[in-house]
């Protein structure tokens, strides 16, 4: 009886991979399917949320101008920053309030060589709780760079009623 | 000699079978690739995507019109008054608003009521072409404001605009 024990050479204990591997494999199509590229046209911010918002995807031929909010941090320290906007960023360049006319050339040149400069766009992203009195600058920015066409940001799908 | 080999052909003949006995005992050879490598670069992968992938709502635009002032104007101006949104900031910090609609009594701070007055405006002058003027104060935030176009964008209203700060 022990004889054959011995004969049969040591046992081996293995795990069984293959059902952590499938997981595993689900796990990292999931996320190679959902991730999006970070962009650094899109600052990172909380857009507003409308009811039944009429948002819908616009992509093509289009310039973003951001109005970036204060960090949180900065907030609680200094109230007074709330609802203030930090900078503008248009095409990844951040440009502060006192030198908005650098925007009206960005912008005319980018409507310049668009491919259907008639139907170039500017889309305002701002922060849910950035003043009106700081997105007033834009909009006038707007009407001197003669952009007809603007968009707002805003979640898609929205809150219901 | 002939002897001493057939007495060793005797004694390997008797090996042979227990050989293969033994072989036959220790089971089928398993061939595996090696796994540990490919486990390692797909955790990898996995503790990338964990520790970087940040989920975001998906964000849209609503369109809008600003008002050309490139040429002289096609279209000759609405003789009709515009309907006036005011927006004005409640709460300690601006965190509400107040909605109210000049010439009327519609005094709320619901943006569905905004709707819902909008959609009375518009059956009443039987007509989406009357300009909707947003007119918030330097304070309200930019959240109230949305929420206010957005509703008139849903009213159906064509010309829909912002009015300088008022306040």
């Amino acid at each position: 009886m022990a004889k054959s024990v011995y004969r049969r050479g040591g046992a081996q204990v293995s795990f069984n991979m293959t059902p952590m591997i499938d997981c595993t494999f689900q796990l990292i199509i999931f996320f190679l399917l959902t991730t999006q590229a970070a962009s650094a046209e899109l600052v990172p911010m909380k857009l507003p949320d409308p009811i039944r918002s009429q948002a819908r995807e616009l992509k093509e031929n289009k310039a973003i101008i951001n109005v970036v909010p204060y960090s949180k941090r900065k907030i609680e320290q200094d109230r007074s920053k709330l609802g203030i906007a930090k900078e503008y960023r248009v095409k990844g360049e951040a440009v502060k309030k006192h030198d908005l006319e650098k925007i009206v050339n960005i912008l005319k040149e980018m409507k310049r060589t668009s491919d259907k400069p008639d139907k170039f766009a500017v889309e305002v992203r701002a922060d849910q709780k950035i003043h009106y009195d700081q997105i007033q600058p834009v909009l006038r920015v707007l009407q001197d760079a003669q952009m007809a066409n603007m968009r707002i940001t805003a979640l898609i799908g929205g809150r219901e009623e | 000699m002939a002897r001493e080999r057939s007495k060793s052909d005797a004694e390997s003949s008797r090996y042979i079978p227990e050989r293969k006995k033994r072989e036959k005992d220790r089971g089928p050879t398993v061939m595996q690739p090696p796994l540990t490598p490919m486990i390692d670069v797909v955790f990898q992968l996995l503790l990338f995507f964990l520790l970087g992938c940040q989920f975001r709502m998906s964000e849209g635009q609503i369109q809008a019109r600003l008002p050309d002032i490139s040429g002289p104007q096609s279209t000759p101006p609405i003789q009709v008054d515009p309907i006036k949104v005011l927006l004005s900031p409640a709460g300690l910090e601006g965190e509400a608003v107040r909605i109210e609609i000049a010439d009327s009594n519609l005094s709320t701070n619901d943006p569905r009521a905004l709707h819902g007055y909008l959609l009375q405006l518009r059956d009443r002058y039987e007509s989406d072409e009357v300009p909707v003027i947003i007119t918030p104060a330097h304070e309200v935030r930019w959240t109230h404001i949305v929420e206010a176009f957005n509703q008139a964008v849903r009213a159906r209203f064509k010309n829909i605009g912002f009015a300088p700060a008022e306040g």
